[in-house]
This record gives C-alpha cells, sequence and structure tokens, in this order.
C-alpha cells in the first residue's frame, strides 16, 4: 500500500447536501451547539445534528436520568428542549452563524407533528439556494427515542409508519432527509428500507438500547423512569452489526453512531459501510474527541493511501 | 430624586458577582492541569491543588470544574467525567477538596503529584456576594464545605493577609461546618507538615524544592484561618457542637436574637440540609444561595442529565442554571 501525499477526499454527500467530513456530533449530546462553543471548534465538524425539537416545550423526566454502568451511560432525558417556537426565534439565529452543516433533530408525538416542525422550520428559512448554508441543512427524525411514551420509538418499530412519516415530510423539504434508527427492533434492515422507500436521504443508527440498572442496596431501578437508553462503548458491536446489516440492505447513506469514541471506532463503522458517523457519549468525557477522530480517520486514510473516504467500505475483507 | 441621598447605598465588599450579575460566566476551557499537592486531609478526604492556566479566568466562589479520571478504563467507571468544587483560589493554584467515594476519587486519590489532569473549568454560576450591611451565614455540610471556605475566604482578602491576619469583624459571617465525626474534620496545618516532611531526606534536609512550594504552603494556611473561624458541628458530638449544621445555626441565631440587621445565607451540603435552610430562609425572609450536588455527564448545560426540579414549575440543570439556586427555586428531596 502507498502512503497518500496529499489529504484526502473527505467529502460525503448525504442528498443535497455536501458534508465537509464524515464526523458529526449526535443529537442529544451537543445541545444546539452554543453550550461547547468555548471548548469545541465546532465550524471544523462534519456536521452538528440538534438536541431533539418538538412542537412544545418539553421539561423531560423525572431524575435521576442519569447512570454510568460498565463501558456505558444509561439516560433518560426526555427529549427536554425548548420546543419550536423557542427553537426558532432563539436557536436559528445561532446555528446561522456556524460554519459546519446542522441537521436538526425532529420528534413528534403523532406524523402530524412531524410535518408541522418541518414546514414551520422551512417557512421561517426559506428555500435552500444552491451552494449557501442556511442555517439549517437538513432534518433527522428521530423515530427511535426509548425515553417517552408517545412518539419516538412507537413510531420506528413500525416499517409502514416509518415510510409514511418519512414521505409526508419528504413533501415539504428539499433538505437533506435522515432517518434515524432504533436497535430495539427485530430485523432494523427492514425499518431502514421502508425509510429509503419513503425517500430518505440517508439512515442514521443506532439510537440508543433499551437497558435497566438497579440499585440493590434501595431495590430501586437507578433512573427514575426505570428504563433509559443505553449509548457508550458498551453498544458500539451493536451498532456496527446494524449499520453492516442496513448498508447491505439500502442504497442509500448510512450514518453509524454508537459508542464512537476514537478513530478506531469510527473506522470500525466506516469499514462496515457507514458513509459517516456521530460522535455522541464521548463528547462528555472528551468534548475535543470529535475533532480528534477526524484527524485519526485522516492519518489512516494516508497510511494506507486511501484517496476518498468513500472507498472504505471497499476496504472491508469480508464475504458478503 | 434627593431622597435617595439620605438612604444608605449598600455597597460590594468587592468588584465581582452581584446578585444582579451572577449570571455572567466566563469562558471555559479544557486543559491539562498540573497537580502540585493530593494530599489526605482527614480520614478520608484529600485536597487537589492544581496550576491555572495563564490567560484563563480565575474560578469564583461557587463555581466548580470537571476531571476525567483518568486511569480508569470505560469498563470500570471511567466512561464520564466528574465535578468538583473550588475550595480556594490564590497565588495561581486552585484547590478542590473531595471525598474517597467511588472509583473515580479512588483514581483520583492515587494520582501523583506532577501529572496532568484533564480539566474543563470555570463551569457553573457562583455565589453573589452579600450587600456590605447584612449579617451573613455560612453552613457547609460535609464535603460541600469546600466552597463555603472559598466564598469565607474571598470576603477578607485572605490571599493578601494571609494565617495571622487581624481578628475579622462580626460581618465577615458566621460559618458553620457539619461533619460525621471529629475524624473527617481536615487539618491544613498536618497535611501541610506531611507535604513537607516528604520534601526532605533521611536527615532533614531539604531536597530540590516543590514546585508552588510557597504557593501551596500559603494556600493551605490561608484554608486552614478560613476553618479556625468557623464553628463546627458533628453528628456524634465528637467534636464542637452535636447535631447538625442547621441545629447549630439555629442555636446560634437563638441566643443572639432578635436579629436587626438583614441576614444572608450560602450552603452547600447534602439535599436535607438544603432543604432545612431554604425553609429557614423563607420563614425569615432572607435571601439564601443554595449549591447542589448533582450526578453529570456534560458539566456544560448541553444533556439535560443533572436537573433539579423546580419550585415554579419544569426542571432545572445543575451544571449551567446552578449549581447555585437562590431561595425557593428547587424542590429539594429531604
Amino acid at each position: 500500500m502507498e502512503s497518500l501525499n496529499r489529504e484526502p477526499d473527505l467529502r460525503v454527500r448525504i442528498g443535497p447536501l455536501v458534508l465537509p467530513n464524515p464526523v458529526g456530533v449526535a443529537s442529544g449530546t451537543f445541545g444546539y451547539g452554543q453550550e461547547y462553543q468555548d471548548l469545541v471548534d465546532i465550524d471544523a465538524l462534519g456536521a452538528l445534528y440538534t438536541k431533539a425539537v418538538s412542537i412544545d416545550p418539553k421539561s423531560g423526566n423525572r431524575p435521576p436520568r442519569l447512570v454510568e454502568t460498565p463501558s456505558g451511560l444509561i439516560n433518560s432525558i426526555g427529549l427536554a428542549n425548548p420546543g419550536l417556537p423557542a427553537f426558532l426565534d432563539e436557536k436559528i439565529p445561532y446555528l446561522q452563524s456556524l460554519g459546519c452543516p446542522v441537521v436538526v433533530n425532529v420528534v413528534g408525538e403523532t406524523e402530524s407533528e412531524y410535518t408541522t416542525i418541518v414546514e414551520a422550520i422551512e417557512k421561517r428559512i426559506g428555500v435552500p439556494r444552491e451552494g449557501m448554508k442556511g442555517p439549517v441543512d437538513g432534518y433527522e427524525l428521530n423515530l427511535s427515542c426509548p425515553n417517552v411514551e408517545k412518539g419516538g420509538m412507537a413510531f420506528g418499530t413500525e416499517p409502514e409508519l416509518v415510510e409514511r412519516i418519512t414521505r409526508k415530510v419528504r413533501k415539504i423539504t428539499r433538505r437533506a432527509l435522515v432517518v434515524k434508527l432504533s436497535p430495539n427492533v427485530t430485523d432494523i434492515a427492514q425499518i431502514a428500507l421502508a425509510a429509503e422507500a419513503g425517500k430518505a436521504d440517508a439512515v442514521s443508527c443506532i439510537n440508543t438500547v433499551v437497558g435497566m440498572a438497579i440499585d440493590v442496596k434501595t431495590c430501586k431501578p437507578l433512573i427514575a423512569r426505570g428504563i433509559g437508553g443505553l449509548s457508550g462503548p458498551a453498544i458500539r458491536p451493536i451498532g456496527v452489526a446494524c449499520v453492516w446489516k442496513v448498508a447491505r440492505a439500502v442504497r442509500i447513506p448510512v450514518i453509524g453512531l454508537g459508542g464512537i469514541g476514537c478513530a478506531n471506532d469510527a473506522l470500525e463503522y466506516l469499514l462496515a459501510g457507514a458513509s459517516a458517523i456521530q460522535v455522541g457519549t464521548a463528547i462528555f468525557s472528551n468534548p475535543r474527541a470529535p475533532l480528534e477522530i477526524l484527524e485519526g480517520v485522516k492519518t489512516w486514510m494516508r497510511e494506507r493511501g486511501v484517496e476518498k473516504l468513500k472507498d472504505i467500505p471497499s476496504l472491508f475483507r469480508f464475504p458478503s | 430624586m434627593s431622597a435617595v441621598a439620605t438612604i444608605p447605598v449598600p455597597k460590594l465588599d468587592r468588584p465581582g458577582p452581584s446578585p444582579d450579575n451572577a449570571d455572567k460566566k466566563p469562558m471555559m476551557r479544557q486543559f491539562n492541569a498540573p497537580v502540585v499537592f493530593n494530599q489526605a486531609v482527614s480520614q478520608g478526604w484529600k485536597l487537589l491543588a492544581f496550576s491555572w492556566p495563564e490567560g484563563l479566568t480565575p474560578p469564583i466562589p461557587g463555581q466548580f470544574f470537571t476531571f476525567n479520571p483518568q486511569g480508569l478504563q470505560a469498563g470500570e467507571a471511567g466512561l464520564l467525567r466528574r465535578p468538583l468544587a473550588f475550595a480556594f483560589f490564590g497565588r495561581g493554584l486552585a484547590f478542590a477538596l473531595y471525598q474517597i467515594r467511588g472509583k473515580a476519587t479512588q483514581a483520583l486519590a492515587a494520582f501523583a503529584e506532577g501529572g496532568s489532569l484533564d480539566l474543563i473549568a470555570p463551569l457553573g454560576n457562583s455565589f453573589p456576594q452579600p450587600l456590605a450591611d447584612e449579617q451573613v451565614f455560612l453552613a457547609g455540610g460535609g464535603i460541600g464545605i469546600g466552597p463555603l471556605l472559598y466564598l469565607r475566604s474571598s470576603f477578607h482578602g485572605v490571599e493578601a493577609a494571609g494565617a495571622g491576619a487581624p481578628t475579622l469583624p462580626s460581618r465577615a459571617g458566621k460559618l458553620f461546618l457539619g461533619f460525621r465525626s471529629a475524624s473527617q474534620v481536615p487539618s491544613f496545618t498536618l497535611a501541610a507538615e506531611r507535604w513537607e516532611k516528604q520534601n526532605q531526606d533521611a536527615n532533614g534536609a531539604a531536597r530540590h524544592p516543590k514546585p508552588y512550594r510557597q504557593s501551596v504552603l500559603a494556600g493551605l494556611a490561608d484554608l486552614q484561618h478560613c476553618l479556625d473561624q468557623a464553628f463546627i458541628a458533628t453528628d456524634d458530638g465528637s467534636k464542637g457542637f452535636k447535631g447538625t449544621v442547621v441545629d447549630a445555626l439555629l442555636q446560634d441565631s437563638a441566643q443572639t436574637a432578635p436579629i436587626a440587621t438583614a441576614t444572608r445565607i450560602y450552603a452547600c451540603g447534602p439535599a436535607p440540609m438544603l432543604s432545612a435552610l431554604d425553609a429557614l430562609a423563607l420563614e425569615r425572609g432572607s435571601p439564601a444561595h443554595l449549591s447542589a450536588e448533582q450526578w453529570m455527564a456534560c458539566g456544560v448545560g448541553a444533556c439535560q442529565g443533572c436537573v433539579l426540579p423546580a419550585r415554579a414549575g419544569g426542571y432545572l440543570r445543575a451544571c449551567a442554571d446552578g449549581p447555585v439556586f437562590p431561595q425557593g427555586a428547587i424542590l429539594w428531596k429531604a
């Protein structure tokens, strides 16, 4: 293998959107960006996937909301967010100032809430112009949150519903449309195919894995709601397997996430078939992780003479 | 508005956050801090000191930092950073008091002086400074005494005066500190002596001086000076008042009653203590500033994991809306 002298081509196409590099920050771990602006060069990220936006403000679940488990974190935040009107008025101006692509994570309790939110954002920001970065460059439909009663995962487990919601949202936006998939299903590839049939530009997988931890002293669960969503290194092998299955099933790009903390973790996902990745829980322990991962992926590519990021999946040596 | 001139205008003791500008937060940074001191100060408690980066706004009382429990793998509770409150700042060094409770604090306790610790600081809001005409009560419970020691030191320019400063006037604030038992009460003087001995060879001659030696010793002296001013309460009565820090405060204020002047309460400690002081402050119509402890993931306001139930409904983030909350803001879990 020949090493590469020039900078590798890291661009990733997600429908109409070109990400400058494959490393994004996962929804729910980075707020709407502002919280990390002192610590991270946000403009250098491949993409920022925002905290979920719902129509009404959500105060979230009662605490405790977090517990660390071996190599993992169980959270039960409950999609706490300021709601659509506050997002439009207070968050959009800040997102406009960012140099990286912004993908807004959208969550609804009913099918129509997904379209209402996307419609309202589209109305506020207008039609995308060629080559212009808007305050919002795409949407990630959260059809897979395990921490709310209604919506979220309830939609993400039914292929017909996933296809229908995706199709409805597709009709109201020309921006990139990503569907986030849950691993808490029998066959994740079926759900991915449904998103593709609904004309999604990409799927992202995986959302958190349903988990529970119990305090044997108090005989109570360690988070107030009992079950929550497990993230972190503990779920990485699940995520890699899901990406591998999904990437074989669909033709649209797959965005891999779940327990990525270093460049090698990201490369596992890329070899398994991911076109891009997201870093989540690792940001909590090291806000520099996403950009360190980006550097590590570049180094790996240079050392192996890989010119283009999109060539990485073809290097996976495994009969398919 | 000529009448205004006859009313005494309360003045701040010194520039710093006032009740009005406590929300203005300085920039935070992630940095590798050289650890210059990491020694036991009482049974199960240690004091950490690290040098502060140039150009970064120093922490103010009530603020905290998070550390990465280096040396721990993710599989052994090393996944998340841990928050610690500042217990003192002076001469370029930041100090934090911590209790060895779980794997992350065990890892911190084993961290060698001279190494570099991955920190994010300064984080959170702070205690507003009192007004000049207020009688101030400070209450710290358990490991929550750290931020109160720092707050107390900030009232009087202890940094400049150092140990042996003249006796402080009563309005400097009555400091009440509660512990399980006498064995928990720190001695910064003994810690300094032990640390100095480590710096000597077998013949008692001084080895190469430790970096920041003078600054560490001066900081320890200042902390001891603050602690010496404190009214101590222990649950088992093995030192000072037998009972909780709230009982001690109540007893003291009953003796000095009636309270003619306006009072202000500052506290950090377990939730039942904060709950009791919140109720006491309400009853007396005193402003109170209560610092909460909570599990955190991000520490910067992004993840919404560390919330506390707000009295007004919804939740407040301990890391970014706090950790210091005004009286009446939180529904404390008593």
